[in-house]
């Protein structure tokens, strides 16, 4: 505060304390602006209370489109007990864009929301010094909520938007981080939404949204002063309208979305100037987008040469040992499939091989509830995978030898690849050197 | 922003209105302890599940720091950069300059914000390795982006000043969302 302690002595510089707040932000009359208020907060929380869920739900989906079931590389966060054991079941093989469309829009709602999470954060600022800082238990613990609901949603959208650009630099696995603090945002926001849907739908009804679009910032005055202490009692004038905020929260986030859809949309891919998915590899077959490239993982063109061979295993140990030249020699199948990244991206291409189920019954594994794949690939964390029986049955799952009518190229998985309807990019498994069905459980 | 909630303190006033002595001692209804505790519960669950990994404590770290960071150093630093464009608020009278520059430079530092791995190509060896491709060009688009962001506000700005004429008296209006 402003005025001078005229309290001698600690016990009265403490009693001063207590009363009037340490000043700086801890005092209303610090924050200025006179658009906060709970209107506003409320306008915001309507967004976010649409597009968050998406994400959840969205989220929780590319959780089991890995198929965690199977274990090994299939499952990121093993030891996950109750939050993951009731998400699991047997992925869709169709449609065969179902994962890019689900983590597509993942990713792309997921940077689109940024600015309307900031913008409301921004709006409850001064609650965050607010004095005395307890008032009840029940206050006490509502915030302590609060930094676990502010926290968990920095951190996804920190971690998201650092591994869609290869920025690792937490130290910890991605899928780790972003799946644990997911369910910790989960339990904040529910508590949240809990606790605050009946004051933000009062809220909102004390004000015509279409009023406020048409009042311009001259006839911009704060609301009224409010019980949550939102609304500053010393408001400078008006610079902007609340209209004003509002386009540019939702226009810098339909920005931040126009500059990023392309990563996901084939013919749009030179818009995304921002993503690092934007960039386009040429017009030749093998010219999509990669995310191994053959030197990083260690694969020498040697294995992949005259001498290769894919060697297939059945659930009775019968045993097959294919050439390029055998797999060419079998029923070749032409789909149209996409790889859709765990990262958002995805592109779709034409891919012509044999299909997996053809392969499955040349070891009699026709009714095998799964397949282990292995690459030539020595490192990383995705060099075997696993597949569900209803992968290997479907129609569409090939072990694909080339693709828009050419070889496969190195960094595509020459000489041969799995491609997997509706599943994350990862789990199309390069350079496949071994399948092992398993019994039929 | 951790804050005091509105919904406690309705609840604590209808608790003053006839609750008994344990909600007026809690400061809110049964309810809204049942569902911080839900919360609690599930929270402490998903640490539970991560204790024997080394990466809970990274985790915790960038939980928290992701939080003070931005309530402590970001916040401040956008007030305090705000409270510079001060002079551009103009006076009465005149076509205010602020938001034509508040614009284009907080949706520049936004998209900074978000695309700062590729644009200071902080994760170029990375990305190099994986996709074969490199990020020289990045750091130039954004700027390009910025330069065009700015550009449009200014002929909005010159657009809407050619329009007044020289009579003044109006105040001006916020610049409309399509010149971001």
């Amino acid at each position: 505060m402003t005025q001078p302690d005229t309290t001698p002595g600690l016990r009265g510089r403490v009693a001063h304390l207590l009363e009037h707040g340490p000043g700086g932000p801890a005092d209303p009359h610090s924050w200025r602006s006179p658009l906060r208020g709970p209107w506003l907060t409320s306008v915001l929380a309507v967004a976010l209370l649409i597009g968050l869920p998406v994400l959840i739900v969205t989220g929780l989906l590319s959780y089991a489109a890995y198929d965690p079931a199977l274990g090994g590389s299939n499952d990121q966060t093993p030891g996950a007990g109750l939050l993951a054991s009731w998400i699991r079941f047997d992925w869709f093989t169709s449609p065969s864009w179902l994962y890019r469309v689900t983590q597509g829009t993942h990713v792309l709602l997921g940077i689109a929301l940024i600015p309307l999470v900031l913008a409301k954060l921004w709006s409850v600022a001064p609650k965050l010094f607010a004095w005395p800082p307890v008032r009840s238990p029940a206050q006490a613990l509502e915030r302590l909520s609060l930094l676990l609901l502010v926290g968990s949603i920095l951190f996804l959208l920190l971690t998201g938007v650092m591994n869609v650009q290869y920025d690792y630099a937490w130290g910890f696995s991605f899928y780790t981080g972003h799946f644990y603090a997911a369910w910790v945002f989960i339990a904040a926001f529910a508590s949240h939404v809990a606790l605050k849907l009946p004051t933000m739908l009062r809220t909102l009804r004390s004000r015509s949204f279409r009023e406020e679009l048409r009042t311009s910032t001259a006839d911009t005055v704060p609301e009224p002063l409010d019980p949550y202490g939102l609304v500053s009692p010393a408001p400078e004038p008006a610079t902007v309208s609340r209209r004003g905020a509002l386009a540019w929260a939702g226009g810098s986030s339909l920005t931040l979305l126009a500059l990023s859809i392309g990563q996901s949309i084939d013919p749009l891919r030179p818009t995304a100037l921002l993503s690092p998915r934007g960039q386009s590899y040429g017009d030749g077959p093998n010219d999509f987008q990669v995310n191994t490239t053959f030197r990083e993982i260690g694969i020498d063109p040697v294995q992949t040469g005259p001498s290769w061979r894919l060697r297939l295993v059945g659930p009775g140990d019968r045993s097959v040992v294919l050439s390029r030249e055998d797999l060419l020699g079998m029923r070749q199948v032409t789909e149209e499939l996409p790889i859709a990244c765990v990262e958002g991206w995805s592109t779709s291409q034409r891919w012509t091989g044999v299909r997996l189920r053809d392969l499955a019954a040349l070891v009699g594994g026709d009714g095998a509830d799964s397949v282990f794949v292995e690459s030539l690939q020595q490192a990383g964390a995705f060099s075997t995978m696993s597949l569900t029986g209803k992968q290997i049955r479907a129609d569409k799952t090939l072990l694909a030898l080339r693709v828009n009518g050419a070889d496969l190229s190195l960094d595509h998985g020459f000489p041969a690849r799995m491609v997997i309807p509706a599943a994350p990019g990862v789990r199309n498994t390069k350079w496949v050197e071994a399948l092992t069905f398993g019994r039929p459980s | 922003m951790s804050g005091p909630a509105g919904g406690s303190g309705t609840a604590a006033r209808r608790s003053r209105g006839g609750r008994g002595p344990l909600a007026r001692l809690y400061g809110a209804s049964p309810w809204h302890l049942v569902a911080l505790l839900g919360c609690f519960g599930l929270t402490a669950y998903a640490v539970s599940r991560l204790r024997e990994d080394p990466a809970l404590l990274r985790i915790a770290l960038w939980f928290v720091g992701a939080a003070v960071v931005w309530d402590l150093v970001v916040g401040p630093l956008l007030a305090l950069v705000d409270r510079g464009l001060r002079p551009l608020r103009g006076s009465p009278g005149r076509l205010p300059v602020i938001n034509h520059v508040r614009v284009p430079a907080l949706t520049s530092a936004l998209l900074l914000l978000v695309w700062a791995p590729v644009i200071l190509q902080r994760s170029e060896p990375v990305f190099r390795t994986k996709a074969g491709l490199d990020l020289d060009d990045y750091l130039g688009r954004w700027l390009v982006i910025t330069a065009v962001l700015f550009v449009a506000s200014a002929l909005v700005y010159a657009v809407r000043r050619a329009r007044r004429g020289p009579r003044t008296g109006e105040p001006g209006r916020p610049p409309a969302a399509s010149s971001s």
